[in-house]
């Protein structure tokens, strides 16, 4: 377990918010991305999962809604909205400059 | 702005819907789990093991929603919503404890609101009543230098009544900032109205209604023409139109004769409330300023011709007190007053080699108060009603720790399901702030009693307005936070699996804590005994403070009069006196009757004149300091009416009487103290008059036996004879008034209860002159003195805050004996299982309690003895503490302490070993 890393704190929502945006999907299934994606070193738990999606629907990023899952099991999926592109964008651009400031530290010193 | 609207959106929909989200939440939960164990099923676990790892993977349904409830929008106040409902019903489930608390800190309040609403009357503006915006009032005060002995004092200055006319006319031209001016002065008169009335009256310009802005409830206020002799007209208050008149209206027009002789026609009625400026003299009736020297009492202390006359502006809008001031410092000079720089308000220093003259002017407030010494007074009791609450607040906390114990069960599985830390705090010190408002609830009504009782008694107005409310509120909330926080932390300190796996009794703080608190409760143990012990002390000598002892006064019956208010001549006065003592002694039941200047039912030491032995005290310039002395005509049967037996020498005799007296009689005591008992025949110089320099050479012709009054010893200074320890008076009588003064008091001697002779005196008065008002019309034993109502006022006090500090200690104890209880339950259910019977339980708890007590009760003994060693000496005929005293005091103590303790103790001994010992 050693190697597997909290997400830093206040990313969850971005990339949560990057994998719906791909295409709408329940909380089972942005779970099992998020450890695909990251080779298993983000481990996210259920209890800042859920609260992380239930933020992204209040602050109107996401829609949630129920629907038939592909094994067809009924599951709550979340799509992402236009206000919530605009945010990914944002956010997207926001962590860039973040990311390209630590590595020039990083690199340079 | 979509945001915002999908934000809005979601929290309302959870505010509606609350339950079919959680619903919902729940839902999506299952689904999750479902899709992990299929997914671990597809990688080839068993059903079984596939739906424990999703389980766990979940970590707990409960607490995911807990998580998710928490990230809400507007789960905040949603939370405490229902953290407020949780607290009322959980606090509804346990009534004793609730109770307990909420009556400890409604104490401790009740006696914050007092202080506050005490402040609030202290330092607030004082508002007297019926006179509208009277921020915007000025006082013009004219001050002078006035000489009292050897100290020189400022204080108002009098006009001449001549003058009147010119100063009003220069201050109200001079000073453009007022609006109006206004100018009066007050006396009680005599008026028939056509029964026989003393009233206060003010003397007023014609401005004085329209600048107070007052209006009449019927009829008119005087017109701007109706300021001189020639209108001879009177406006009444409703009270007076009221009480005397039933409230008619025919009043307006009806003639009244004041002061003798003027007859005043009314023209009107001033609207309800209004009583005159002070606010405490209620004025009843208010004449044309003209009439002063036809209908008011010569001002006792003044020349002949002058008085205190008042002046008060109503100030222009946006006109400030600094304009006043500064057109009054131009206009001063004008009146020929010098006017000092430096501090133009407050009390100015005058001098004491200053003559006596119109020395300088001042603006202040209609109701100026001396705020230092308010602010003082506020310092003095400010930190009693803290105590009250500090203490109120420890045993409130003391209380909560005590529960917390017995909840730490449910704490620990709480944090165990996921409750986070903060929340559990939360809720709890929302608990306590319920607490904490139902402790408000209870309090304010119990402090608008104790508001009630003490604003009549220091006579301030102390309203409980918004403010103070406020303030209450606030304190409320400040003392939750107080008693709340410190038994939230240590409740939720705890490791859920120490709570869960091994001992309740994580929160118990360590053991200098608890000896702490025991000292606390000690403490308030002893505070409340010396308090009780006060009580006692100072209720026990009321009843022989009523009744001097040798006058049955039950069997005198006493009538003042002042003939000055009918403007008679000493003639005129001396001819009524002396028909009202002839007529009075012969009334059948009528043992004796007397005169005597002064109303010794008042107190004997009301009266005190200087008189000059010779070789008495004297100041640094080697003039004798006169000895000031209870001082008395005594006229008729005066020493057979008050009981004091001829020791020596001879009663007065018809020829004694003079205009100025030429002998008197003194009370042994007084002889004892300055002649060593050999004053028969020896002389003495009194002074005759209030002000000035006159004397008079007396002879002593005879030694009576003296008086006994018990009272509050506030007599102080070297040259006051001061009462035996028995309470002889030093009192010297003359056969006529030192003064020539129109003041008597009556006194009458019944062979049973004298209340029934009044009709008769009344009678008799009205016969001689149906003009003259009795001031005062009853037996001695209905008059009790002022010094014991103070007596009574602090006994009353110390009883209300005994019983609290009581109540409080009770409180205490209980709270520390069941802490105590709760900390060694599962010692107990131990000793149990192990045979000990329930009376040894009981002991046990009980000796630790009541070594508390008894603790307490030793120091607070020790404070009794103390407190009423002091209280013995600035109260004079207040016995020491003795053993009924403490006895009595002690008894009522232990009869609560042991109700304190006893409750525990039985609550101890019906603990079940087997379910205590199962909760391990």
């Amino acid at each position: 377990v050693a190697d597997r890393k909290d997400v830093v704190q206040g990313t969850l929502e971005l990339l949560v918010l990057r994998i719906i945006a791909t295409q709408p999907m329940h909380g089972w299934g942005v779970m099992q991305r998020l450890r695909y994606l990251t080779d298993d070193i983000f481990q996210v738990t259920t209890g800042s999962l859920f609260p992380a999606l239930r933020r992204l629907e209040e602050n109107g990023w996401a829609s949630g809604y129920w629907d038939v899952s592909e094994n067809n099991r009924k599951a709550r999926y979340y799509a992402i909205t236009k206000a919530g592109q605009k945010q990914l964008a944002r956010e997207k651009q926001h962590w860039k400059s973040i990311t390209a400031a630590v590595e020039k530290v990083m690199e340079g010193a | 702005m979509r945001r915002v609207w999908s934000r809005l959106q979601a929290m309302l929909r959870r505010l509606v819907g609350r339950d079919a989200s959680d619903a919902d939440l729940s839902e999506e939960l299952r689904a999750f789990v479902e899709h992990d164990a299929e997914a671990k099923i597809r990688s080839g676990m068993t059903l079984e093991e596939a739906r424990r790892a999703a389980l766990i993977e979940l970590g707990g349904a409960e607490q995911v929603k807990e998580h998710v409830r928490e990230a809400r929008a507007g789960a905040r106040w949603e939370g405490i919503f229902r953290d407020v409902r949780y607290a009322m019903r959980s606090l509804g489930r346990a009534p004793g404890f609730s109770l307990s608390v909420i009556g400890n800190l409604s104490l401790g309040l009740a006696a914050m609101i007092v202080a506050f609403a005490f402040i609030n009357g202290a330092l607030g503006p004082s508002i007297i009543p019926g006179i509208p915006d009277q921020d915007r009032l000025a006082e013009i005060g004219i001050l002078e230098n006035v000489r009292l002995g050897r100290m020189v004092r400022l204080q108002a200055a009098r006009t001449a009544l001549a003058d009147h006319p010119d100063v009003f006319r220069t201050l109200d031209e001079g000073m453009p900032s007022l609006a109006g001016l206004a100018s009066f002065t007050e006396s009680d008169v005599a008026v028939t109205l056509p029964q026989p009335r003393s009233l206060r009256a003010a003397f007023v310009s014609p401005s004085y209604f329209d600048v107070l802005g007052v209006r009449p409830e019927i009829g008119r206020t005087f017109a701007p023409e109706e300021g001189g002799a020639a209108a001879p007209v009177a406006i009444i208050s409703r009270a007076l139109w009221m009480r005397e008149f039933g409230g008619d209206p025919s009043v307006i027009g009806r003639p009244i004769h004041a002061g003798g002789q003027q007859t005043l026609e009314v023209i009107g009625v001033a609207l309800q409330g209004f009583a005159g400026t002070t606010g405490r003299l209620g004025v009843d009736l208010w004449l044309p300023i003209a009439f002063v020297d036809r209908v008011a009492v010569d001002d006792p202390f003044g020349q002949s011709g002058t008085r205190v006359i008042r002046y008060v502006g109503r100030m222009r809008d946006g006109v400030g007190v600094d304009r006043v001031e500064a057109e009054l410092g131009v206009v001063a000079r004008r009146l020929g007053v010098a006017r000092p720089a430096g501090r133009p308000f407050g009390r100015l220093v005058a001098s004491a080699d200053a003559s006596v003259e119109r020395v300088t002017v001042e603006v202040s407030g209609l109701s100026r108060q001396n705020v230092d010494e308010l602010a003082l007074m506020v310092a003095v009791i400010l930190p009693v009603p803290l105590l009250v609450l500090a203490l109120a607040c420890v045993n409130a906390a003391n209380l909560l720790l005590v529960r917390a114990s017995g909840r730490s069960r449910e704490v620990a599985v709480r944090l165990a399901l996921g409750a986070s830390r903060s929340r559990l705090v939360r809720q709890l010190v929302i608990e306590s702030l319920v607490l904490a408002l139902g402790a408000a609830v209870v309090a304010l009504p119990l402090a608008w009693s104790g508001v009630q009782l003490i604003a009549a008694f220091v006579m301030l107005p102390m309203p409980l307005d918004g403010i103070v409310v406020a303030g209450a509120l606030v304190t409320a909330f400040l003392t939750a936070l107080g008693f709340g926080v410190v038994p939230a932390l240590h409740a939720t300190r705890q490791h859920p699996s120490a709570a869960l796996g091994t001992s309740p009794a994580g929160s118990g703080g360590t053991r200098a804590e608890a000896r702490g608190r025991r000292v606390l409760v000690a403490g308030q143990i002893a505070l409340s005994l010396g308090l009780l012990a006060a009580a006692f002390q100072l209720t026990s000598p009321l009843e022989s403070l009523a009744e001097p002892p040798g006058t049955d006064p039950d069997r005198l019956l006493m009538a003042s009069f002042d003939l000055a208010q009918l403007r008679f001549s000493s003639g005129e006065s001396d001819a009524f006196y002396a028909a009202l003592l002839d007529r009075a002694s012969r009334l059948p039941g009528a043992e004796a009757a007397a005169l005597s200047s002064h109303d010794f039912a008042t107190g004997w030491n009301n009266n005190l004149v200087p008189v000059d032995t010779g070789d008495g005290p004297r100041d640094p310039l080697g003039r004798p300091i006169g000895l000031l002395v209870s001082a008395s005509s005594a006229e008729g049967d005066f020493f057979k009416v008050l009981g004091l037996d001829l020791r020596q020498g001879r009663e007065f005799v018809a020829a004694d009487r003079r205009d100025i007296p030429e002998v008197a009689i003194l009370t042994e005591h007084f002889a004892a103290q300055i002649f060593g008992g050999a004053a028969l025949g020896r002389s003495l110089r009194v002074s005759t008059s209030l002000i000035g320099e006159a004397e008079a050479e007396v002879r002593i012709v005879g030694i009576v036996e003296s008086p006994v009054e018990r009272n509050i010893d506030n007599l102080r200074g070297p040259s006051i004879v001061k009462p035996s320890p028995s309470g002889e008076v030093a009192a010297i009588f003359f056969p006529s008034p030192l003064q020539d003064g129109t003041a008597r008091t009556l006194s009458v001697r019944a062979d049973g209860p004298a209340g029934r002779l009044a009709p008769a005196i009344r009678d008799i008065v009205a016969q001689i002159d149906p003009r003259v008002p009795i001031l005062e019309l009853a037996t001695l034993d209905q008059r009790i003195p002022d010094s014991t109502q103070i007596i009574r006022g602090l006994a009353r006090a110390a009883a209300v805050l005994g019983i609290v500090a009581l109540l409080l200690a009770s409180i205490g104890l209980y709270g520390v004996t069941s802490y105590g209880v709760a900390m060694r339950r599962r010692e107990i259910a131990v000793r149990m299982a192990l045979g000990a019977q329930t009376d040894r339980v009981v002991n046990m708890v009980l000796r630790q309690a009541l070594t508390v007590a008894t603790i307490g009760a030793v120091l607070g003994g020790l404070i009794a003895i103390a407190g009423g060693v002091v209280i013995q000496a600035q109260l004079f005929g207040v016995p020491g503490v003795d053993v009924a005293t403490l006895g009595g005091s002690a008894a009522l103590l232990a009869a609560a302490m042991l109700l304190a303790s006893i409750l525990p103790a039985w609550r101890a001994a019906r603990l079940d070993p087997n379910l205590v010992l199962r909760e391990e």
